[in-house]
């Protein structure tokens, strides 16, 4: 509306990106500040899927909350409710069975390898790779049917109560998902060969979205957001919680920091939690899986978890009454949004999705 | 273990640094896996700085701040706020009072982004949440809240949260019993059936008084 | 690229991955957590599973004359989370494979189940009371040398007072219930 001439004020613009976009899952909002192609600024706009829920958890039982905690996203379902009830076990002293500590890990893994496999998917999706994107769906399919077949939903487990789990897993089923992760890790070698090599998705996806691991310091960046810079940061390996310390696993990272990194991690992650499964359905021992409950005492505690995107924390406040006080809990996006200014600063705007997903974000679980 | 051994020696130098930076005694914990916890209480915001200071310098990662009403459906009084950090396998949680305890009126916080950039969100958050006032934030704009609504609206929005408990109210139920019984107001469609009243909520932050809607 | 092509072509090859619902019925795996039913004989209306409901799907009501209690399962705010299974301590809760849970909006509040349990007499004194089922019960009692057959008939107030007379006979204390 200036006194400048049509092709200057053509130069810099405002480009509004949601909050529904093809690419973006989940409404966010993104003001971008453009010169010409490049993006100078980024202005987040957050709020669209906030509902309450923290409120909610306050005015249910500690039961009830087990399955609020695992409907707030559906990607990490079965970390939330695991984090949630270590945390209630944590304040009231709870022990779980060995078994009922495998039986926990063994779905969080599962759920991982899901949600890493739909994450590198999309990626395939936004670059527009079609075929790639079928394929790597199609894999995650397999684990999808397991999931199903062991758990008896495709998105919610239902695994975790407190005190233990509420499943368990016989010789039949322990066969079943020994041979379709077997088939499975074969499809994410290949996946792994495809994305390292193929030309296409090096071209797009290399060089774009940096971050150093200085900025995953500065801003407290967790998950594979910074593993993919080089910072060995897992709260399985830090703490380890459950059973995690008797398993072999190693933590992932790559140097790059960049988008083609962040998939890597994800997807050498996923051959990594498929080892973790396959070590548990050999050593798992046999026994009791739930612990006998107590009553939960006015007190507070904490627990946190490696999520499939980083660390979930999770901070609950008791009374004495059967109701939390309080229940609080921060998911790794929340952390990782503040990253997306500084990957997309002077990014092209046709990498803004790209570098959107390339923190693989869950909104519903950051508004909660 | 190894991974013990670690801890200890961390343990050991965050509390000699916490006791030395504010001449408090933090309060260490275990859980069943080995983790360690430790707990701090400041009576008042006033120490806040300081201990935000001696954690950063000793690397501390902020994982999260949680704000909470000491007491069930106390909408404004008795509020403290957690400060959870991370100090490489240990968490470290610095509980602030953030109120006069004789007068019980409610005292700012300052903010620690100087020390951590991550206080950002979590500081706007518990501002619009709780209504807590944060002395000298980089940012004062809204998070998640449209700025037309009432900061610490979502204390006093108990119709929303019975709107959504309202799966299970007594008000469906008897709906639900009544067409078990063949009692129930019977249209040609079922559009007929009146929805169960809930209060709505207008923006410019007055909430009407809740009806028949909450009975649970 | 040429990695990829190799994939392609096999799955090319393989032919459609996708199931053709609604011309053939879609796999449904056995554990499959689909509508929740009731097994009213084993029910013993302790109420566990209302407590632990997350949407608050289940009902439990005595009937006016204390006859018995009617149990019901409304499925649409039901979460399908099998917490009412896991905790039900006699097994009475099950989750079927039938995962057709689409109907009309006018059936909204008819798409529930109702069963109802009715209430045994105390042997003793005819106060209302549920059975424990057999199985249970003899797990309960498997090392007790306590006469199991007739203490289930009884409430748990007659239970107490045939309890206290035993051990009054056994230790000869006239039976003070201590």
């Amino acid at each position: 509306m200036s006194e400048t001439t049509a092709p200057a004020a053509l130069k810099h613009f405002t480009l509004p990106i949601g909050p529904l976009h093809v690419a973006l899952e989940e409404p966010m909002y993104f003001k971008l500040d453009l010169d010409g192609e490049r993006v100078r600024g980024v202005d987040i706009t957050a709020g669209h899927v906030h509902r309450g829920m923290e409120a909610l958890a306050s005015r249910r039982n500690f039961f009830q909350n087990v399955v609020l905690t695992e409907r707030v996203c559906s990607l990490c379902s079965n970390s939330h409710p695991f984090t949630y009830c270590m945390a209630v076990e944590n304040l009231a002293g709870i022990e779980i069975p060995l078994r009922g500590q495998y039986l926990r890990v063994m779905a969080e893994e599962i759920k991982r390898i899901a949600s890493h496999l739909f994450n590198v998917a999309i990626m395939a999706h936004v670059i527009g790779y079609k075929s790639l994107f079928m394929h790597g769906m199609q894999v995650r399919e397999i684990v999808q049917d397991i999931k199903e077949t062991i758990f008896g939903n495709r998105m919610d487990l239902a695994a975790i109560c407190l005190g233990g789990v509420k499943y368990d897993i016989d010789s039949n089923l322990l066969e079943y998902a020994d041979s379709n992760l077997r088939r499975t890790a074969a499809h994410v070698q290949e996946l792994i060969d495809i994305y390292r090599s193929d030309t296409f998705i090096g071209k797009r996806t290399r060089g774009v979205g940096v971050i150093t691991p200085e900025d995953v310091f500065r801003l407290g960046l967790v998950g594979p957001v910074a593993r993919s810079a080089g910072v060995p940061m897992d709260v399985r390996r830090d703490a380890p919680y459950a059973v995690y310390g008797n398993l072999e696993f190693s933590v992932i990272t790559e140097r790059g920091g960049d988008v083609h990194s962040r998939a890597m991690v994800r997807l050498r992650e996923v051959a990594e939690s498929i080892g973790i499964v396959l070590q548990i359905l050999r050593c798992m021992p046999e026994g009791e899986r739930n612990a006998r409950l107590s009553a939960i005492p006015a007190g507070e505690a904490v627990a946190r978890t490696e999520a499939p995107r980083g660390e979930l924390f999770y901070y609950v406040r008791a009374d004495g009454s059967d109701v939390p006080l309080r229940l609080k809990w921060r998911v790794p996006s929340y952390l990782n949004w503040e990253a997306l200014a500084v990957m997309m600063k002077d990014c092209a705007v046709a990498d803004v999705t790209l570098i959107v997903n390339s923190i693989d974000p869950c909104i519903s679980c950051t508004e909660r | 273990m190894e991974q013990a051994e670690r801890e200890n020696n961390q343990r050991d130098i965050v509390d000699a640094k916490i006791r030395e930076a504010l001449s408090l005694v933090p309060v260490w914990t275990e859980n069943a896996y080995g983790n360690t916890f430790g707990w701090l209480f400041l009576p008042g915001p006033e120490r806040l700085t300081g201990a935000a200071r001696a954690l950063a310098e000793l690397r501390a990662r902020l994982c999260t701040i949680s704000a909470y009403a000491e007491q069930r459906d106390d909408r404004e009084k008795k509020r403290g706020i957690a400060y959870h950090f991370a100090l490489g396998g240990m968490l470290f949680t610095v509980s602030v009072r953030i109120y006069n305890p004789q007068t019980l009126e409610k005292l700012p916080v300052p903010s620690i982004t100087p020390w951590f950039r991550n206080a950002d969100w979590n500081e706007r958050e518990f501002k619009e949440m709780f209504n807590i006032d944060i002395i000298d934030h980089p940012n004062t704009r809204r998070l998640f809240l449209d700025e037309r609504l009432d900061a610490g609206i979502m204390t006093s929005l108990i119709p929303f949260s019975t709107l959504l408990h309202s799966a299970g109210s007594q008000d469906l139920w008897e709906r639900v019993m009544a067409e078990k019984t063949g009692i129930a107001p019977q249209g040609e469609s079922g559009e007929k059936i009146p929805e169960p009243a809930f209060t709505p909520v207008r923006l410019g932050g007055t909430v009407a008084p809740p009806e028949s809607g909450a009975k649970e | 690229m040429p990695l990829f092509l190799k994939i392609l072509a096999r799955n090319l090859l393989q032919g459609p991955a996708t199931e053709p619902f609604p011309y053939q019925e879609a796999t449904t795996p056995q554990r499959l957590r689909g509508r929740v039913e009731l097994n009213a004989d084993l029910c013993v209306g302790c109420g566990i599973c209302r407590h632990v409901c997350p949407g608050g799907a289940i009902r439990i009501e005595p009937d006016a004359e204390r006859a018995g209690y009617s149990f019901s399962i409304w499925h649409n705010t039901c979460a399908l989370c099998a917490s009412c299974r896991h905790f039900c301590p006699t097994g009475a809760i099950s989750l079927s494979t039938d995962w057709h849970s689409a109907h009309r909006q006018t059936e909204k509040y008819s798409h529930a189940a109702h069963y109802y349990v009715p209430y045994l007499r105390c042997a003793d004194c005819g106060a209302p009371l549920r059975l424990l089922p057999p199985a249970l019960a003899a797990r309960l009692y498997a090392h007790s040398p306590v006469d199991m057959a007739r203490i289930i008939k009884l409430c748990p107030n007659c239970r107490q007072i045939a309890a206290a007379s035993r051990e009054g006979e056994r230790y000869g204390t006239g039976g003070t219930g201590k």
